[in-house]
């Protein structure tokens, strides 16, 4: 268990992209390294390996949560998607289009290599009915909640 | 490619590319999730390439939890040099994915040189 928890602590490192040549690219650098570094002593640890983390929106209605993540460049058979108690696991992995191809770059900004990210949906949900779809580089997921965490209307009768 | 100098805009996305230059050709790909084809516009002008366009993903209404993908204008531009032909563009969008090959001027080509 205690593998899990440090597995989801990992993953829920939070990505932020402001752009190419801002003021936060110096950041997004220094966590692309980090995150290089902890892969390279993954072995002494039991952090999953990952090199960068795709961007994702997470709403809540009244019947479900809608989580959008932008994994583009990626093909629908390479994504595996997965469910442990309330988390709801995304690995998958992109790899160079022609890998050889490593001089002759002129701008070197996309990330390569696997990523891994959970997302805890707090109130709890039915796992078995989780619609997924693919489009243009983002996977959305509907994730149903439990028919007794959704919100209900109680009568309060004053007598 | 000369220095593919970009200009950035502050109020627009400007999307992630790689740009790899081949003997042959410069490949620019640039993330565009959520993005479609019909959203982009795409020009070549005074050796100006610009990628300019919106992304029109609706969007789930709901309370937000987490917010970290961009949404709205995006823009991007290079500067193509004198070695690019910028009469053969082409595009093609996969995946979010858009990947625009340039053609090299056949001055600029490597080219074996036969010694008599």
């Amino acid at each position: 268990m205690t593998d899990l928890k440090e597995e989801l602590a990992m993953s829920l490192v939070k990505w932020r992209d402001t752009g190419a040549l801002s003021p936060w690219s110096a950041l997004r650098d220094l966590e692309t390294h980090m995150n290089r570094l902890f892969k390279d002593s993954s072995a002494m640890t039991n952090w999953p390996a990952f090199d960068w983390a795709p961007a994702a929106d997470l709403r809540e209605t009244a019947d479900a949560y809608h989580l959008d993540v932008d994994v583009p460049g990626l093909k629908k058979e390479e994504i595996e998607l997965s469910v442990v108690d309330n988390y709801v696991t995304i690995k998958g992995e992109r790899k160079h289009e022609k890998k050889e191809e490593k001089e002759g770059y002129h701008l070197y900004e996309r990330h390569y290599g696997s990523f891994h990210r959970s997302f805890e949906i707090a109130g709890g949900f039915d796992p078995n009915k989780i619609e997924a779809r693919y489009d243009n580089g983002v996977l959305h997921l509907t994730i149903p909640k439990r028919e007794e965490t959704k919100p209900k209307q109680i009568e309060v009768k004053v007598n | 490619m000369s220095g593919c100098a970009t200009k950035q805009y502050t109020a627009a996305i400007v999307p992630r590319v790689d740009v790899v230059e081949g003997p042959e050709s410069v490949v620019i790909t640039a993330e565009l999730p959520g993005v479609k084809k019909d959203g982009i516009e795409l020009s070549v002008n005074d050796g100006i390439l610009s990628l300019i366009g919106r992304k029109t993903e609706s969007v789930a209404e709901g309370s937000v939890r987490v917010a970290e993908r961009r949404h709205g204008e995006f823009r991007r531009s290079f500067s193509l040099g004198r070695g690019i032909d910028a009469t053969r563009v082409d595009a093609q969008m996969d995946n979010g994915i858009l990947k625009i090959t340039l053609q090299k001027s056949e001055s600029v080509k490597p080219k074996k040189i036969t010694i008599n």
